[in-house]
């Protein structure tokens, strides 16, 4: 045979065969290594040859294969005799390049003393355990526990060793670490947050406290400001109380004052309402009951046409006027305008029952008329009775005298006496008729008043009487006196009586003198009229001023008609004013005169 | 006015017939030959004065030299017929006495403002009354001038 190159052909013919050949080995190796077989033929060179597996022990090949550590066997040497797939993949070689191999060679340098120190160790006392990295075919190291065991069977010394990759567990501890050292840190970091806060805390409890403390201060404080408040309240609240109850009982009281009062008080409103009625208006005319005045008092439907109460509104001022009500009787109304509580212009009114008032005005009335009209016949009597009187009078006086004068000679003296007596009789009785007439015509005649000094009218009435005073040798003595308002030929016949009527009463003895003198007392002037004459009784002093009135008897020397002092004391009263005397008898007599100083005016 | 022809004549109006006796009683006395005559109330002296009625013959019933008058007559009274007398200018010259019982002021006043010569009270005696007369109706039948006198009141 030629040597020639191998064809293309061949070299394929010659892969594929190796491939069957390492096909076929590894399937071997397989079966080993699954115990199927116990023994394989190895193609060597010098022919095939059986290798047969010595102590085979099929369980354990399995279980050794199997296992996830990875195990060897080393041998006396110290190299690898043995071992698993699985060491293989830790290392990364397949296993043919780790067997007969020194374990130490496999292991980082800086370990591989101590893993000496640890297979001579576990050689001595049986077990030993450490832990290396070892280097990967890829230079990569992995961490690993190495755990030996001696082991000695039939002539062969070794130790055993499982390699328990520590990756994992190195991963899980380096991650147990690193979440360890994260939680160390979070835990210190919250620690150190939790010391913060509870720092923070304190200090918040503490100013906390400060200012419960200072609260709790406030509070005492605002506690006793509070209870002095409450005790001022109280005391307040009480007064308040009795204020609203003294209030109370002053409305009440006043209440009670217009329940009581005998008249009808009530408040009238602008819509003819009435708001308030007392008892008096309630008892006469029943309660309003919200009817209006004029539908309550008299059932009318519109305000009544005669009723003045409402011009008090437009006027405002108070007005006065007589009303006859729903029973028949009569008011006298005063009506105020008045300010109700809410403002507003309403009236009060009052009502006076004036009815027996008014009765009685109204009899006093007819009374006074039917005295007027009697007394008005009295004077009429009394002048027609002096004045027609006066006329058969004055012809029995005539015929009288004229028998005497003319026919005395016709007459025996016993007749002449007669005619005597009768002449004089009827003198007598027509003095009497004349002072009756002056008596009359005081009372009746219109007064006219104006300014009169009581000087010049005394000094007028003394000249009147000159012939009587001088006849009786007396003076009269007039001071300085008052002027009044009055009658001026009245006063001078007040005088001229009062002066005459000194001088007829005079002593026989003494020189009469009269004096006049006055004063002025307020408004009214008094006049005194002083006299030395035979005075009288002061229990006469009223007497004497009455019509006919004497104190002393026809046959004393005192002529007159009793109607002197009676016609002065009408005179005083007409004027309004008054008459008395103050006297003892033998010792004078004094009249005093006191008239008004103004008269009202229609007096 | 005075009349030579004849006595002088006197009317006097009064329904007093005892005052009418009385007043010719003292002409009378008195001794002067008047022609007195007599009417009873106001009415008849207008009826004379006016010669109307019974008075129409103005021969038999002249005017009068003097009137006495009295106030109170039925009628027509004093009061009213001196106010008539005395605003007719035939008549006003004629002197009229108030010959009266009434005393009143106003009497008095009114009728001397109505023009009457004087106002004579009547007196009370025959001889006061003679006096009156004699000396007012001779005094004024001279000389009807003479001032207004009241007498008697």
């Amino acid at each position: 045979m030629e040597k020639r190159e191998p064809t293309r052909e061949d070299l394929l013919e010659k892969i594929r065969t190796l491939e069957e050949r390492l096909l076929e080995s590894e399937q071997t190796i397989q079966a080993i290594r699954g115990g199927e077989v116990d023994a394989f033929i190895v193609h060597e060179p010098m022919g095939e040859q059986i290798y047969t597996l010595k102590g085979a022990d099929h369980g354990y090949r399995v279980l050794v294969e199997s296992i996830t550590e990875g195990a060897l066997i080393l041998s006396s040497d110290d190299s690898i005799y043995y071992c698993n797939r699985t060491l293989g993949e830790m290392l990364g070689l397949p296993i043919q390049k780790i067997i007969s191999r020194r374990l130490d060679s496999y292991v980082a340098s800086e370990g591989r003393e101590q893993l000496m120190a640890l297979i001579e160790e576990s050689r001595r006392s049986g077990t030993a355990k450490g832990e290396f990295l070892i280097t990967r075919n890829d230079g990569t190291l992995l961490p690993v526990n190495v755990s030996l065991n001696c082991m000695s069977f039939e002539d062969f010394e070794g130790v055993c060793a499982v390699i328990t990759d520590l990756t994992e567990q190195k991963q899980v501890q380096e991650e147990l670490r690193r979440h360890r050292t994260e939680l160390e840190f979070l835990v210190n970091e919250r620690t150190a947050d939790l010391q913060h806060e509870i720092i923070e805390r304190e200090l918040a409890e503490e100013a906390l406290r400060k200012s419960h403390d200072e609260l709790e201060l406030r509070v005492r404080e605002r506690t006793v400001q509070l209870e002095k408040v409450n005790k001022a309240l109280i005391v307040e609240m009480q007064e308040r109380k009795q204020n609203v109850e003294n209030v109370k009982a002053e409305r009440q009281r006043f209440y009670e004052v217009l329940e009581t009062l005998p008249v009808y008080v009530c408040l009238l409103t602008q819509d003819y309402h009435v708001p308030f009625a007392n008892r008096v208006f309630r008892e006469r005319f029943g309660e309003s009951r919200g009817l209006r005045c004029f539908e309550h008092l008299f059932g009318r439907s519109e305000p009544c046409e005669v009723c003045d109460t409402y011009k008090v509104l437009k006027t405002m001022a108070p007005h006065q006027w007589e009303w006859i009500g729903p029973d028949s009787r009569n008011y006298s109304i005063f009506d105020f305008p008045f300010t109700d509580t809410d403002g507003s212009s309403i009236i009060l009114e009052m009502g006076i029952d004036i009815t027996e008032r008014k009765q009685a005005e109204a009899e006093l009335s007819a009374t006074i008329t039917r005295l007027e009209l009697l007394n008005a016949e009295l004077q009429e009597f009394a002048f027609i009775a002096s004045h027609d009187l006066q006329e058969p009078l004055r012809k029995i006086q005539a015929f009288g005298s004229m028998l005497i004068t003319r026919h005395k000679d016709g007459l025996n003296p016993q007749g002449q006496d007669y005619m005597g007596r009768i002449t004089k009789a009827a003198n007598r009785m027509s003095e009497l008729l004349r002072s009756l007439l002056d008596y009359s015509r005081t009372g009746t005649n219109q007064l006219n008043y104006g300014p009169v000094s009581l000087t010049e009218v005394a000094g007028e009435a003394a000249s009147d009487l000159e012939w009587l005073i001088h006849k009786a040798g007396g003076c009269v003595e007039i001071g300085e006196l008052p002027t009044v308002d009055a009658d001026a030929p009245l006063l001078r016949q007040l005088f001229q009586n009062i002066i005459g009527n000194s001088i007829k009463y005079r002593k026989e003895s003494e020189q009469p003198v009269v004096k006049i003198y006055g004063k002025i007392t307020d408004a009214t002037c008094q006049v005194m009229i002083e006299d030395n004459g035979i005075g009288f009784d002061e229990c006469y002093s009223q007497k004497i001023f009455r019509p006919f009135e004497r104190l002393h008897g026809k046959n004393a020397p005192y002529s007159g008609t009793g109607m002197g002092l009676a016609i002065c004391k009408k005179i005083v009263d007409r004027h309004g004013g008054w008459i008395t005397a103050r006297s003892i008898p033998g010792q004078g007599a004094t009249f005093i005169v006191a008239l008004p100083a103004k008269q009202q005016k229609g007096a | 006015m005075q009349r030579a022809d004849s006595a002088l004549m006197i009317l006097m109006a009064d329904d007093d017939e005892d005052d009418c006796f009385l007043v010719e009683s003292a002409f009378r006395e008195i001794g002067i030959a008047h022609d007195l005559r007599f009417v009873d109330d106001g009415q008849q002296l207008l009826d004379y004065l006016y010669n109307k009625g019974d008075f129409a013959d103005s021969d038999k019933f002249p005017k009068p030299n003097l009137i006495l008058l009295d106030l109170n007559m039925p009628r027509i009274d004093g009061r009213e017929a001196l106010p008539i007398i005395k605003s007719d200018p035939q008549l006003r010259d004629i002197p009229i006495l108030i010959l009266t019982t009434s005393g009143e002021e106003l009497d008095i006043a009114l009728t001397r403002q109505a023009g009457a010569s004087s106002y004579l009270s009547k007196p009370d005696t025959f001889a006061d009354l003679l006096d009156l007369l004699s000396k007012f109706c001779v005094a004024i039948l001279q000389n009807p001038d003479v001032p207004f006198q009241v007498i008697g009141c």
